[in-house]
């Protein structure tokens, strides 16, 4: 099995072309409906099915919804744009070729700022365009046939390419976890990597620093961010072991194998294929002017670097937190909803979240929106720690039982009887009675020994099962030594 | 290729190209008519070969007779598909499903 | 039964001094008389009568529509709803479209009576009505003669009186060439005019709905009834539609300046050239300025014509792979020989052979030098008709150079029946209207005079051609008299 062994002498250079199902209510050039799940063709009209004589109108809410990508990338705005006729012949496209556009998208020249591990990191995107989804295949329903279901042909997409900027799969997930929390903020997408709605293709290919690119291999249809970040991986690791051998990478399209984790060759479509584009003579260019963007502009709801800003201002977060938190939507909303629980520890409320609660997230392989422990529930941890009920250790201890058992929180910690000692008489007891027990070490610490302090906490600790506030025991420790 | 080669006019349209053609729009011709599409479709290259000489510098391509831009059509759906209407030709299809021979991946 | 014209039925109807059903009976009856023309791939006999009942039930109750109780008949290129729509192609001989086209919608809505679907060139590509799946339509001046194409049918039955009037498409000709060859009207309104929606797509920049008609004065009415903007067409025209046939009766237009282009006359016959300088004479005297004028890249017109026409007929034509409708082979043990041996034996030879070139025309490596090079010269010679209507109205020359030919004469030379549309692509590349009128007859068959306008002037051309026919009668020669 292929694995990224780490790259010493080679560079990985990826790009990435995410499709991005828009949330219309309708198709990109007809009126049906773009709903997930329906009987099979029930939603296909006679312009979905490519009858004679049929003609595409294009739908306002689908270029509305572009301009606002292409706002939120600080890309260009095409003031004409053309679609074209992408020709080719498969049972699941209707019209042996897909409107999409080629020269002249509605979006260019965008970029955005990622944030991984702390380095900051600018992508180039180089185009968004328009494009009509093709309906799906389906080859284990019948013996002999392949089933085809033409419900999601014409349903629009944005397809987004970027430059190929990224240089580890750790960039490509940021990256891909960026756009899919600015489609989901803005409204323009489900972003729902399940059901389809938010599709990656990753092109990649290794080369020695400084050298040209080299040939890169395309993998399609990768639907989860982890099986991203592995086939990437997978891939690279791939590459390496055929260039050190001496060999050279075929230029070709990969499916991923979730199951194997390994990438292998598609089988059909790739002969050379010549899609022919010329400009589509049944749709006019599309005009957009600056009065239309600035409307939409005017429109637009909170990105992630706005949003990024808001948590540093409003919250009092650090930077690297901020821009981690605000990055991911569904990272962003649990944190907020946890937000409006807690009173005024929200350092404390996100060190917790990004620690602990994205830590089970990805030890059990599961988004942070599937967490089995709610934000109600982790804003009452984070409370209970700042109000010096727990200790942050007892916490983690009672997330991660939450977490397994689905146990609430409470009932955790009342079962467990783990609420911490601040009693500041009861502490006073019990420190009192380990310095009595250790007057050898109060004496060393006197004498300037000062890490038996740290003995002299683990002691009590131990005669209350963990339980004692360490801060007031500390506070207590050292009154009690110094004032004797 | 950015003109047309005129040296090249006359016999353009071999085996190889026709049948390249052939696959990408899905066409099979019979062996015993490729000499004669092939000479047809020369000539018809001779006549289309014209426009190289056209004075064109300077010219934008005309896609539409009609200066025009794309009309925009508000995002409401219409629930108007009749299934059993469009499938009436009930050999192509299975439980409402498009059916073909078996597609290997 | 002696009605003349469409405005001569729709005057009888309603005057009452005939019924829908007795004038749908009569025409009925004149079709299966003339089947051998094979002007018609369907006959709509029983749904015609249906229909014919309901409308004189509407006319009892005086609720009259525009066209109420009109016979037409349809080319079978525009979708009929529960009605074969085969566009003269074994592709879809077995296809029963489940929507009716905008052309066929509105004059249904204006109250004529469909009679059946007219017999035309494969796909509409052709110009003699000979690639026809179901075999060639004759010319009924002499039934040795092709009736022209790809409208053949439409054409053949409007001058065989055995309709009234019918629809056409003009791609690069096909309406107003029929109409040269077999003595009647046909019009070609301006790209947009009309919508497209429904009607099959050969292509789709050149492509336009038009009308065959005994008289330019039932071209504009009937045009008036199909014309306006369609939202199911993105490229269908917003610009306001004229009263036609108001216009042609009650203006005083008739001092046109009418411009005849060199490059239309200099290599015309004699005979050719004869009745035309008479009928320019008659121009002359109804009081038109005549100018010559010179539309210079008028030689380009053809090449240029075929490399965009089958470049977009080659992407529109795929749609028909045997998958959803259509013609599917019984040898699909693969998908790719489902695709090819249905594509295979569904298309004629012309078309496939447009499919080709328009293919390579498009392929990699060739874009420029075809594709987007026809589209610059496209250019070209829209520009020389825009400088042309700064000096004049409208623009006239001969349809086609010649008469008919004869049925299987040009069969094997595809060039030849290329060259023979040379005077009537420019227009279609450019978008603009055009006519084609009776202007005599050589060895007796009819030729054809045409009559080009500025984009949205299909009034003026209406109106000229009204002119024409009130000191001409080569309109009202029918065949067989």
């Amino acid at each position: 099995m292929y694995r990224n062994r780490g790259l010493s002498m080679w560079e990985t250079v990826i790009g990435l072309e995410i499709h991005v199902q828009l949330a219309t209510d309708s198709k990109l050039f007809s009126s049906s409906s773009t709903n997930f799940g329906s009987e099979q063709n029930t939603q296909a009209s006679i312009i979905d099915l490519a009858m004679p004589g049929v003609l595409p109108v294009l739908n306002k809410k689908a270029v509305d919804m572009a301009i606002m990508f292409g706002l939120a990338v600080d890309a260009k705005i095409a003031d004409k744009s053309i679609f074209a006729r992408k020709n080719y012949f498969y049972p699941d496209l209707p019209k042996g070729y897909q409107i999409s556009q080629y020269e002249l998208p509605v979006v260019y020249d965008g970029k955005l700022e990622i944030n991984v591990e702390g380095k900051s990191k600018t992508v180039g995107i180089t185009r968004a365009h328009l494009e009509e989804d093709a309906g799906k295949s389906i080859h284990d329903l019948f013996d002999g046939e392949s089933a085809i279901d033409l419900n999601r042909a014409g349903t629009p997409l944005i397809e987004i390419v970027s430059e190929p900027d990224m240089r580890s799969a750790k960039e490509a997930v940021t990256y891909l976890k960026k756009i899919h929390s600015i489609v989901k903020s803005l409204g323009i997408s489900d972003g729902n990597m399940e059901e389809g709605s938010f599709r990656c293709d990753a092109n990649i290919s290794l080369r020695k620093p400084g050298e040209d690119f080299g040939i890169r291999a395309e993998i399609k249809n990768i639907n989860s961010f982890r099986f991203v970040e592995n086939a990437i991986n997978y891939e690279i690791g791939r590459q390496q072991d055929i260039l050190e051998s001496g060999g050279e990478v075929n230029q070709e399209t990969r499916l991923y194998d979730p199951k194997k984790d390994e990438t292998r060759p598609m089988r059909s479509k790739e002969e050379a294929n010549d899609y022919r584009y010329f400009p589509d003579p049944d749709l006019l260019p599309v005009e957009i002017t600056e009065k239309q963007i600035s409307e939409i502009k005017k429109s637009l709801p909170e990105l992630p670097d706005a949003k990024k800003e808001r948590f540093i201002v409003e919250y009092g977060l650090k930077n690297d937190d901020a821009e981690i938190l605000s990055s991911s939507l569904d990272l962003s909303e649990y944190f907020e909803k946890a937000s409006s629980n807690v009173s005024s520890k929200f350092q404390l409320l996100a060190n917790f979240i990004l620690s602990e609660v994205v830590g089970l997230s990805n030890k059990h392989s599961l988004d942070i929106s599937k967490a089995p422990v709610s934000s109600e529930e982790v804003a009452k941890l984070v409370t209970y720690v700042s109000d010096e009920k727990i200790s942050i250790k007892q916490a983690k201890e009672v997330l991660n039982e939450s977490w397994q058992n689905k146990t609430d929180v409470d009932e955790i910690i009342k079962s467990k009887n783990i609420e911490q000692i601040s009693n500041i008489d009861l502490l006073s007891d019990e420190a009192k009675k380990i310095l009595e027990k250790h007057p050898k070490e109060v004496q060393d610490y006197k004498n300037g020994k000062d890490k038996l302090m740290g003995f002299f906490v683990g002691q009590v600790m131990k005669e209350t099962q963990g339980k004692a506030n360490p801060k007031a025991l500390n506070q207590i420790l050292n009154k009690l030594l110094k004032g004797e | 290729m950015d003109t047309i080669d005129s040296h090249h006019l006359g016999k353009i349209m071999d085996k190889k190209i026709i049948k390249k053609l052939t696959y990408l729009s899905k066409l099979s011709i019979p062996e015993s008519d490729i000499d004669e599409l092939s000479k047809n479709l020369d000539n018809i290259l001779k006549l289309i070969g014209e426009i190289d000489a056209a004075p064109t510098d300077g010219m934008l391509p005309m896609a539409h007779p009609l200066d025009f831009t794309q009309p925009l059509r508000d995002d409401v759906c219409k629930k108007n598909i009749n299934r059993d209407a469009n499938q009436h030709d009930s050999s192509k299809t299975k439980d409402g499903y498009y059916t073909v021979p078996k597609i290997l991946d | 039964m002696t009605y003349k014209s469409v405005t001569e039925i729709l005057e009888a109807i309603k005057k009452k001094d005939i019924s829908a059903t007795e004038i749908t009976k009569e025409y009925l009856k004149r079709i299966k008389a003339s089947d051998d023309l094979n002007c018609f791939i369907t006959l709509t006999e029983d749904s015609a009568l249906n229909r014919a009942k309901e409308i004189d039930k509407d006319i009892s109750k005086n609720n009259l529509k525009p066209l109420s109780g009109l016979p037409i008949a349809q080319k079978d290129i525009f979708c009929t709803k529960g009605v074969k729509t085969s566009c003269g192609s074994k592709m879809l001989d077995n296809f029963i479209s489940p929507y009716d086209a905008t052309v066929v919608d509105k004059l249904n809505e204006a109250g004529t009576i469909m009679l059946g679907k007219t017999n035309m060139d494969e796909f509409a590509m052709g110009s003699s009505n000979e690639t026809s799946f179901y075999g060639a339509v004759k010319n009924p001046w002499d039934y040795e003669y092709v009736p022209g194409g790809s409208s053949g049918g439409s054409a053949s039955a409007v001058a065989a009186r055995i309709s009234p009037c019918s629809t056409g498409t003009d791609t690069g000709g096909s309406i107003r060439q029929p109409a040269s060859l077999c003595g009647i009207c046909g019009l070609k309104p301006t790209y947009g005019r009309v919508s497209r929606f429904g009607m099959i797509a050969f292509a789709s920049s050149l492509d336009q709905a038009g009308l065959f008609t005994t008289d330019a004065l039932d071209a504009a009415v009937l045009l008036k009834e199909i014309s306006g903007h369609d939202p199911k067409d993105s490229t269908s025209s917003t610009v306001e539609v004229p009263n036609y046939h108001d216009y042609c009766i009650n203006s005083d237009k008739k001092n046109f300046t009418v411009g005849i282009p060199e490059e239309f006359v200099n290599d015309l016959n004699d005979d050719v050239k004869n009745s035309f300088y008479e009928s320019v004479k008659i121009l002359e005297n109804i009081g038109c300025k005549i100018k010559t004028i010179n539309l210079k890249h008028t030689g380009l017109g053809v090449s240029a014509y075929q490399v965009v026409a089958p470049a977009e007929c080659s992407s529109n034509l795929s749609r028909f792979d045997g998958v959803r409708y259509g013609h599917r082979s019984k040898k699909s043990e693969s998908l790719e020989s489902l695709y090819r041996e249905s594509r295979s034996e569904g298309f004629g030879k012309e078309v496939k052979r447009r499919i080709l070139v328009g293919t390579y025309a498009l392929s990699a490596g060739y874009y420029d030098a075809y594709y987007l090079k026809a589209q610059k010269v496209r250019n070209l010679i829209a520009q020389d008709f825009s400088q042309a209507f700064e000096k004049v109205d409208l623009i006239l020359g001969p349809t086609t150079p010649d008469k008919a030919f004869k049925i299987g004469e040009k069969m094997n030379d595809p060039i030849a029946m290329y060259l023979s549309d040379v005077y009537t692509v420019s227009t279609n590349l450019a978008g603009l209207p055009a006519m084609s009128i009776p202007m005599g007859f050589k060895e007796g068959m009819p030729l054809g005079l045409q009559i080009i306008g500025n984009h949205f002037d299909e009034k003026d051309i209406l109106k000229l051609s009204y002119l024409y026919q009130k000191e001409t009668d080569w309109h009202v020669q029918e065949p067989g008299a």
